[in-house]
C-alpha cells in the first residue's frame, strides 16, 4: 500500500464542558474553600508534620461539648463507627458546631475557636467518594462558620486529616488539599519529587464524578445537619 | 438549594485566581516559583480553572479493566501452578513470556474454559508454533503480541530478514489479536510521553502500509507507565484519541486495545526500601487512564482487589480541567512529530537511520538516564542501532 500523506490531520478542541455543576467556579484560598484552604500547593501546606504533633484526636462521643476551648490545643474530632458517610459527617459539623455555640455563649469570640478545631477521618480505596467528601465538607464548614460571623475569612477553613496511611490514603490526601495525621517522610518526598502530583492544586477538578459525587454529599448532608440540628 | 453556596460565597475567574497567588507569593516569582516545566516541553501550572477548559473527545472503553500477572516460562509445569495460583487470587488476566517453544498441554491444563484473557510475549517467531497455539486456544481470549517491528528496535535485527519478517506475519493475519505494538520498548530507552505516542502511531503505521488499515482489529498496543502520575493517565487517553484520527484516514473505526505495565526505570529508582509505592501509583495511573488491561505485581493485590470493585475509577478523568488539558496539550505535540516522521519517510526509515534513536537519547539525557549495564553484553554486529533500557543516574 502506498504511504499516505498525513499532513492535514488535526485535532478538534472543545471548550464547552458537557457536565457543569453550581460551584465550579469557587476556587481555592477563598471561602467556601472547595479547592483547598491555601490558594496554591506549597512544598510545605499539604505533609507538613510539625503542627500535627500538637493535635489530640477525640472521638466525637468522647468530648465534652461545653468544655472551654480557648486555650486547648487544637482538637481533631473523629468518628470511628460504622455510619454512612453523609451521617458521619453531619454528625461531625453539628457537634463541631455545638461546641462553638457554647464558647461563644461564653463571650469567646468565633475568630478564637473555629481554626482549633479540625476533622479527622479514615479513607476506604475510592478515590470517587473521599475527594469528593473532602471537598463537600470544607464548603459546608464555611456555610456552617459563616452564621457566627467570624471577622477572620481563615476561620471558615477547616482542616481535614486523614488519619490511615496507605498509598491511596496520601494520593486522597494530596489531590484533595487534605492533611495526612503524622505522614511518612520517605513517602512524601518520593511523592513530591517524582510524581509530579503536588504540582498543581485540586488536579481532579472538573472531573465530572468528582463534581458531581461533591455536590450530591453536601446536598444529602446539609439536610441531614439540619434535620440533627433541629432534633437537638 | 440550587443558590446553597452561591449567595454566600463568591466564585472567582481564573485571572482573579492568578491575581490572589501573585499577592500571596510576596515578591516571589509567579513563575518561577509555581510552574513546572516538563520534558515534554509542557508546563504544569499551579491550577486550572473553568475559564479555560478545553478537551478532546476521548473513545472510552465501556468494559471494565482486566488485572494481568505476567510468568515467565522455564518449566512449563511449574508456570501452570503459578497461573492457578494468580487465577485463585482473582486475576483476570496472564501473559506468558517465552523464550523458547514451550509443551501447549502443559502449559494451559485446567487453565481453559474460565474467561481468562490469555497474552503472549514470543521471544522468537514460528509461524508454525502460532497456528498450532492458535489451534489449541480457539475458544480463548489470546493475544499473540507479534511485533516484528518492536524485535528490530529492540534488538538491532529482524527475526531472519524484513521480507521473511513480513511475509511470515501475514501468512498468520488471520489469527485474531495477532500482532501488538510494543512501546514499552522507548519509555523504558527513555522517551517522553509525547514521543511514546507519536511512536505508537508510527510504529503501527508502518503495519497499516504494509498490511492496511483493515488489521486495526487485529493490533494492541502495549504501554510501560512512569511515574509522573497525571501524565501517564492523558498519555493513553491521547493516544486513543490520535489513533481513532489516524485510523479515520484508513476508513476505518476501531477502540485501541491498550495493554500497560509499569515502568522498569521507576524500578531502579531507589529513592524508597520498597518499590510498594511507586507500583501503586503507578497501578492506579494504568486504571485511571482507562488502559483495557493493567499488569500487577503479587505483592499489591490487596490495594488492586479494593480498587478492582470501584468501576467508576476510569471515568474520574473526563472533565478534569488539569488532565483534559495536558491530554489536548500532548496530542498536539505527538500529531506533530508523527506528521515529521511520515514526511521523514516512515518509522522504520527513521529507525534505520538511527533518527528514533538519537531523538530518544536526548530525551533520556534530559531526565538524567544512562544505559543499563549489562556485563555480559556481547556487542554484535546489528542492522540497525538497538533501542536499550535506561536506568537513574545516581542509583546503585
Amino acid at each position: 500500500m502506498k504511504r499516505k500523506n498525513f499532513s492535514h490531520l488535526k485535532i478538534k478542541v472543545q471548550t464547552e464542558k458537557t457536565n457543569h455543576f453550581k460551584h465550579e467556579g469557587f476556587i481555592a484560598g477563598t471561602p467556601p474553600f472547595l479547592r483547598g484552604n491555601h490558594s496554591f500547593t506549597t512544598t510545605n501546606s499539604n505533609l507538613n508534620q510539625h503542627t500535627i504533633n500538637q493535635i489530640f484526636p477525640y472521638d466525637i462521643n468522647e468530648i465534652n461539648t461545653t468544655k472551654n476551648i480557648v486555650n486547648e490545643k487544637p482538637i481533631l474530632l473523629t468518628n470511628q463507627h460504622e455510619l454512612n458517610s453523609e451521617l458521619q459527617i453531619a454528625q461531625l459539623l453539628l457537634k463541631a458546631s455545638t461546641i462553638l455555640k457554647n464558647n461563644i455563649s461564653n463571650k469567646i469570640k468565633i475568630d478564637a475557636i473555629a481554626p482549633k478545631i479540625h476533622i479527622g477521618w479514615k479513607t476506604t480505596n475510592n478515590l470517587i467518594s473521599e475527594i469528593g467528601k473532602i471537598r463537600a465538607t470544607r464548603m459546608l464548614w464555611a456555610k456552617i462558620i459563616q452564621q457566627f460571623q467570624p471577622k477572620n475569612q481563615k476561620s471558615l477553613a477547616l482542616e481535614i486529616f486523614i488519619t490511615n496511611q496507605n498509598f491511596t490514603s496520601y494520593l486522597i490526601a494530596l489531590t484533595s488539599e487534605a492533611k495526612v495525621f503524622n505522614p511518612n517522610i520517605e513517602l512524601v518526598s518520593y511523592i513530591k519529587n517524582t510524581t509530579f502530583i503536588t504540582k498543581t492544586i485540586d488536579p481532579f477538578a472538573g472531573s465530572t464524578v468528582i463534581e458531581k459525587f461533591t455536590e450530591e454529599f453536601y446536598t444529602k448532608t446539609w439536610d441531614l445537619f439540619l434535620k440533627l440540628n433541629s432534633n437537638k | 438549594m440550587s443558590n446553597f453556596f452561591t449567595d454566600d460565597f463568591q466564585k472567582f475567574s481564573a485571572a482573579a485566581w492568578k491575581q490572589k497567588i501573585q499577592f500571596e507569593l510576596n515578591g516571589a516569582d509567579y513563575n518561577k516559583t509555581l510552574l513546572t516545566n516538563t520534558s515534554e516541553g509542557i508546563t504544569i501550572k499551579p491550577f486550572y480553572h473553568i475559564d479555560e477548559f478545553e478537551k478532546l473527545k476521548i473513545p472510552t472503553t465501556t468494559e471494565n479493566y482486566k488485572v494481568c500477572q505476567k510468568i515467565h516460562i522455564t518449566l512449563e509445569n511449574e508456570a501452570n501452578k503459578k497461573a492457578i495460583n494468580a487465577i485463585n487470587k482473582g486475576t483476570t488476566s496472564l501473559k506468558f513470556i517465552c523464550k523458547q517453544k514451550f509443551n501447549i498441554e502443559n502449559l494451559f491444563k485446567n487453565l481453559l474454559g474460565k474467561k481468562i484473557e490469555f497474552h503472549f510475549q514470543l521471544e522468537f517467531l514460528s509461524k508454525d508454533f502460532i497456528l498450532k497455539l492458535a489451534s489449541y486456544l480457539t475458544n480463548e481470549i489470546v493475544y499473540y503480541n507479534i511485533d516484528i517491528i518492536g524485535n528490530l528496535a529492540k534488538t538491532g535485527n529482524w527475526f531472519t530478514t524484513l521480507n521473511n519478517d513480513f511475509e511470515n506475519v501475514e501468512k498468520l493475519l488471520a489469527t485474531k489479536n495477532l500482532i501488538s505494538v510494543n512501546t514499552t520498548i522507548y519509555q523504558n530507552a527513555g522517551a517522553n510521553t509525547v514521543q511514546q505516542i507519536a511512536y505508537a502511531l508510527a510504529h503501527a503505521n508502518e503495519y497499516f502500509t504494509r498490511f492496511g488499515g483493515e488489521i486495526a482489529n487485529n493490533i494492541q498496543f502495549n504501554f510501560s507507565i512512569g511515574n509522573n502520575f497525571f501524565f501517564e493517565i492523558a498519555k493513553i487517553r491521547t493516544f486513543r484519541y490520535l489513533y481513532q484520527l489516524l485510523l479515520s484516514e484508513y476508513n476505518i473505526s476501531c477502540d485501541a486495545k491498550v495493554f500497560v505495565e509499569p515502568s522498569k526505570i521507576s524500578q531502579t529508582n531507589s529513592i524508597l526500601n520498597s518499590n510498594e509505592f511507586i507500583i501503586s501509583t503507578e497501578l492506579i495511573s494504568s486504571i485511571l487512564s482507562g488502559a483495557d488491561t493493567v499488569t500487577n505485581t503479587e505483592n499489591n493485590s490487596k490495594l488492586l482487589q479494593d480498587l478492582i470493585n470501584k468501576n467508576n475509577l476510569q471515568k474520574i478523568p473526563t472533565g478534569s480541567y488539569y488532565i483534559e488539558s495536558i491530554t489536548k496539550q500532548l496530542a498536539e505535540k505527538a500529531l506533530i512529530i508523527f506528521k515529521d516522521i511520515e514526511k521523514g519517510g516512515g518509522f522504520l526509515k527513521q529507525l534505520k537511520e538511527g533518527i528514533i534513536q538519537r531523538k530518544i537519547k536526548e530525551n533520556s539525557i534530559k531526565e538524567n538516564l544512562i544505559p543499563l549495564t549489562n556485563k555480559n553484553k556481547v556487542t554484535r554486529k546489528t542492522l540497525i542501532i538497538p533501542i536499550t533500557s535506561k536506568r537513574l543516574k545516581n542509583e546503585a
